[in-house]
């Protein structure tokens, strides 16, 4: 398994290192309470040495803490930027025939579930709780060392066989429950993705009456998810108990027990076998971040797997070459070029077609029939099973295509900010002259706010011929020079659908469109008529 | 809000309180070990150097004894904690996704689901820790505190048990108070930036096309880099916050380990203490520790658990109480019902925007469909023809006027009933991931394959779907991708004849069809759909000839109602 690369290992040292300073703080202090002892009960007075240990131990320990918590901050931070930074580059690099349209589940919803949460969790665990960790479960060798040196070397040495055995029962314990984590992690992105599906269908199920059974579907779901956390629970919490039991009885049982022997044996004083059942408990250091390796460790573990997996996703999904730039005498030109979906039969055999600059083709044929496939193709979405496609701009150099689908999908944000997609250094003076193209202008004039005027989530305040025209005029503000339209005046009334072939008529003979449609001025509109039927393309 | 979050765990009460006391059961168990070991040196001492030191075994038995005791009550805290959160979680995520239902659609002008779906999982998941890891551990902390302090008073010394008591109220009360607004607004800031992100990338996946084509990626990638940032900047200011209140507290346990050790040392050389008693409350100050690290774990956490909650409650709260009427389950009749007579009146609709502001959308109309007719609706783009089929269907509500159904006010019609009467087949169409049959079900749960099959032929997508390999069970893919957008209008109109209805509106269903499939269509659909009341909103010639009346609709209102032989139509 390779693990994400993830900035944040000056971060983690750092951590590592604050808690180890911590721990001796604390080692310290308690030596001071031991001194102290000593001093009183054998002295019968105190002077300034224990009080300045104590006060000493205090001071590093709080520096410690200060210091974890921040480098804990800023590797989690740094981490969680580049890890989903990396998901969102491989969602873009997918290509939209790429996984997330690709048959079998709701992957939006899961994909933004991993996006967000998963890279969190990521964070969380390799930036955020690796260095504490490493800190805690080291702990112990540290203390140990401080005893060696300062106090007594047989003590240290009779405990370190015990806590050695710590992380090595803990590691063996981690590895047993790896499974049913990231069965875990599965069922709970599957639930992100019912409900991301369900609320996106949300205003469906109402008018279906179907509200209530989706509902109850999601509740099922959500008590599948808690079942499987309590079982994922009631097996690592075993660990909880034996790590309890063993070594919180056996590491306080040992400390006390050798102190007493070296006591005993005239070794150690009274009050440094005090301080060393004191220091004791600071070996069951590695305990107290059992519980939260579960929370943090694991879920984060299980993201990352899930993460590297998704990453792997994006190789696979074939790049589309770029189309071959033609010879100049035609703006689009394809020879014998078959295509289809996925596995799926041919949609398109051996279609032939040769598109002049600035010429206006009207793409016709029944529902179905392949129109929006050929537009993908030209467009460069969709790479043909068979024959070549070329592209030109006049001057003979490449053609850069544009394409509007169907269902062209418009961002949450402002009419403003969905133009600038096409171009972001357009001015305003731009942006109205497209939509007036588009026939747009007036009725963005008279939104609240004009260019500014929210457009809701997939367009959802527009009416469908208004979410229409504005995804036209955003791909006429693009410096594209053929332009590939999808059913673009198939939501619009009549007149203003006049208003908008006359704009495109303007366009011939700088831009090349290819239209696919049903309506008949449209249809009447174009220089030349092409009907799609049974995978070929005729002329009309 | 804690009031609120607490409501929820009502019902597991009794399990919480049983985690509760085992929690103290295992803190006290934890500073036994400690206090038993410290005693078992102070004996040792008094026996004298050289000998074996009398009840060592028997000390060394009895910390095995209490560690094993702990580990039993831990295991029992953590899994009834946990139990009892998951349980109260899975009922929220229930009583979110109810509340959203019961607002839809206004809801999504208000939110995106990107949003919603962090709300309800990452924010759901977020409170948890209110029910796991702050109940328990605040009461018990609280209680340890407090028997510790008792213990002290009574068996060493009340200035002992003073110190004990103070330590313990500056770690548990003062400490979390430190930047306590500061560190919630953090919170919430940043719970608000992590829904946009998940927002965006939503939109980035739903949008993917349209990115790739316009040569947007590297602009939409800056702006997500802006929304890291911001999230960033503040998981910095909350983690070096935190650390703060985490050294504030490690400062005061060790100051109120050593004052004790200190103090005891005085009250000992006075003669007012003894040795053993003096060394136990050291170990005890010293055993304290995991009680008043868990308060602080939560505290830490409070704010972000805080925003999670007032994220949640703000879609629960803003949703109405089930307003309509609730009657019996009325049986699905096979036979069609007769058309309905619908009569609407001074009806006037604006959408709720999302700072409040409304953009009117219809104006003052009056209108009747009488029972059995076939309407068209005309008008421009944007004149608010959807709109009034949303009003039509019930799933919105007029702002001012009324709209009747057989002179019964939509809104006094219970729900079910309504969504029998009335169906709309939506000029967007949505579908899940499923299959063909699936969907269809959605909108008849018991319908036969025959029924299927009787919808599908009659909205003319028979020869298509049964030249599918796997025909009524092919799977649509997310939101319906692999059908072209002919036949997912289609399949919607299929799915809203499936209920039957005595209103059927239907909002641009034919406007992707080549004529000579829209002419078949409209033919079937004559004969289907006698006697039942439809509204075809189109601006298609065919559809609006095979309608009986026509409504042309500008700028929100209603500008000649006539029959459809008076053509030309201006909004045609």
């Amino acid at each position: 398994m390779t693990r994400l690369e993830v900035p944040a290992r000056g971060h983690v040292l750092a951590a590592l290192a604050c808690g180890w300073l911590t721990a001796a703080g604390l080692c310290l202090c308690y030596l001071g309470v031991g001194r102290l002892i000593d001093q009183v009960v054998s002295e019968g007075a105190i002077d300034w040495r224990a009080p300045a240990l104590m006060g000493a131990g205090i001071a590093l320990a709080v520096a410690g803490v200060l210091g974890q918590g921040g480098a804990s901050g800023k590797g989690e931070a740094a981490a969680e930027i580049s890890v989903r930074a990396r998901i969102h580059r491989s969602i873009l690099a997918r290509g939209p025939h790429g996984d997330p349209h690709a048959a079998g589940g709701p992957v939006t919803g899961s994909l933004a579930s991993l996006a967000t949460d998963g890279a969190a969790r990521v964070a969380a665990w390799r930036g955020g709780f690796l260095g504490r960790l490493i800190a805690s479960v080291t702990t112990p060798l540290v203390v140990v060392a401080i005893v060696a040196v300062a106090v007594d070397a047989a003590w240290a040495a009779a405990l370190l066989a015990v806590v050695v055995a710590v992380p090595v029962v803990v590691g063996g314990f981690q590895r047993l429950f790896r499974a049913s984590t990231a069965a875990y992690q599965t069922q709970s992105r599957r639930l992100a993705a019912l409900f991301l599906e369900s609320v996106q269908g949300l205003r469906l199920l109402a008018l279906l009456g179907a509200a209530e059974r989706q509902s109850r579907l999601l509740a099922a779901e959500s008590e599948r998810q808690r079942r499987a956390t309590m079982r994922l629970l009631a097996g690592n919490q075993l660990v909880l108990l034996i790590t309890d039991v063993v070594f919180y009885g056996a590491l306080i049982g040992a400390g006390t027990a050798v102190a007493l022997a070296r006591n005993a044996s005239g070794a150690i004083s009274l009050g440094t076998a005090v301080a060393l059942v004191l220091i004791s408990l600071l070996l069951t250091e590695p305990i107290s971040v059992v519980g939260q390796f579960f929370y943090i460790a694991m879920t984060g573990r299980a993201a990352e797997r899930q993460v590297l997996h998704a990453l792997a996703g994006t190789g696979r999904s074939a790049a589309v070459p770029p189309p071959a730039a033609g010879d100049g005498g035609a703006a689009v030109e394809l020879v014998a070029v078959t295509a289809g979906h996925g596995d799926g039969p041919a949609v398109l055999e051996g279609i032939d077609l040769r598109v002049a600059h600035g010429e206006m083709v009207a793409l016709v044929g029944p529902s179905g029939s392949g129109k929006s496939t050929l537009l993908s193709v030209v467009a460069g979405e969709l790479a043909p099973r068979a024959g070549t496609i070329r592209l030109s701009a006049p001057d003979g150099g490449p053609a850069r295509p544009v394409l509007v689908p169907q269902r062209a999908w418009l961002f949450t944000g402002t009419i403003a900010g969905n133009l600038r997609l096409a171009d972001p250094a357009a001015d305003e003076q731009r942006l109205w002259s497209v939509l007036r193209q588009a026939h747009l202008a007036a009725e963005v004039q008279a939104m609240p706010g004009g260019l500014g005027a929210r457009v809701g989530e997939e367009g959802l305040t527009l009416s469908g011929g208004q979410a229409q025209r504005l995804a036209l005029a955003r791909a006429l503000l693009a410096d594209a020079g053929v332009l590939l339209l999808d059913e673009p005046t198939s939501h619009i009334d009549t007149r203003s659908e006049r208003l908008i072939i006359d704009s495109l008529r303007r366009l011939r003979g700088t831009r090349t469109i290819l239209v696919a449609t049903h309506s008949a001025a449209l249809i009447g509109g174009a220089d030349r008529v092409i009907e799609i039927a049974d995978a070929r393309a005729v002329a009309r | 809000m804690i009031r609120r979050l607490a409501a929820f765990a009502r019902p597991f009460a009794a399990p919480l309180a049983l985690s509760t006391a085992l929690r103290v059961v295992q803190l006290a168990l934890g500073i036994g070990v400690l206090a038993v070991a410290v005693h078992a040196v102070a004996l040792a001492d008094r026996a004298g150097g050289g000998e074996s030191p009398p009840g060592v075994a028997g000390a060394l038995g009895l910390i095995a004894l209490l560690a094993l005791g702990k580990g039993a009550a831990r295991y029992g805290e953590q899994y009834l904690g946990h139990w009892v959160a998951f349980s109260v979680l899975a009922r929220l995520r229930t009583v979110f996704f109810d509340a959203l239902a019961r607002q839809a659609p206004g809801v999504l002008y208000q939110h995106r689901s990107g949003d919603l779906t962090a709300r309800a999982t990452a924010d759901i998941n977020r409170v948890e820790v209110f029910y796991a890891h702050t109940i328990a551990p605040a009461i018990a902390a609280a209680v340890v505190s407090l028997g510790a302090a008792g213990y002290l008073s009574a068996a060493a010394h009340p200035a002992l048990a003073a110190i004990l008591l103070a330590g313990a109220a500056v770690s548990g009360l003062a400490v979390p108070r430190l930047w306590r607004r500061r560190l919630q607004r953090t919170a919430r800031q940043r719970q608000h930036t992590r829904g946009q992100i998940a927002a965006h990338i939503t939109d980035t996946i739903g949008g993917l096309r349209e990115l790739t084509q316009l040569r947007a990626v590297g602009h939409w990638q800056r702006h997500l880099g802006e929304l890291d940032a911001d999230a960033a900047a503040r998981t910095r200011s909350l983690a070096s916050r935190t650390a703060a209140r985490r050294a504030a507290n490690t400062a005061v346990f060790a100051t109120t380990v050593c004052a004790v050790a200190l103090a005891g040392a005085y009250l000992w050389q006075d003669g007012r203490l003894d040795r053993q008693a003096w060394w136990i409350s050291v170990a005890i100050a010293v055993a304290m520790a995991p009680a008043l690290t868990a308060v602080e774990a939560f505290a830490g956490e409070f704010g972000t658990t805080l925003a999670a909650a007032q994220r949640l409650f703000a879609v629960i709260d803003a949703s109405p109480a089930p307003a309509r009427p609730v009657q019996a389950r009325p049986a699905v009749t096979a036979r069609r019902p007769a058309g309905a007579a619908v009569r609407l009146r001074g009806v006037r609709f604006a959408y709720p925007g999302p700072a409040g502001e409304a953009a009117p959308v219809l104006g003052h109309i009056d209108l009747d469909l009488p029972a059995g007719s076939t309407t068209a609706v005309l008008g421009a783009t944007g004149s608010g023809k959807s709109s009034l089929g949303y009003l039509l269907a019930g799933c919105l509500s007029p702002t001012a006027g009324a709209i009747t159904l057989d002179d019964v006010d939509l809104r006094d019609i219970p729900d079910e009933e309504l969504r029998r009467r009335v169906a709309l087949a939506d000029q967007r169409p949505f579908f899940f991931s499923g299959t063909i049959a699936d969907n269809l079900r959605l909108a008849r749960p018991g319908a036969d394959e025959a029924e299927l099959w009787h919808v599908i032929d009659a909205v003319e997508l028979g020869d298509t779907v049964r030249a599918l390999p796997d025909r009524l069970h092919t799977r649509l893919t997310e939101r319906g991708a692999n059908l072209s957008g002919g036949q997912s209008q289609r399949l919607s109109l299929a799915q809203a004849l499936l209920r039957r209805p005595s209103l059927l509106i239907c909002d641009e269903v034919t406007s992707q069809l080549d004529a000579a499939t829209e002419a078949r269509l409209l033919g079937r659909l004559h004969r289907e759909l006698a006697g039942c009341t439809t509204v075809w909103i189109t601006h298609r010639s065919a559809t609006v000839h095979a309608a009986d009346r026509v409504v042309v609709l500008e700028g929100g209102r209603i500008t000649e109602p006539r029959p459809p032989n008076g053509s030309p139509h201006p909004g045609l």
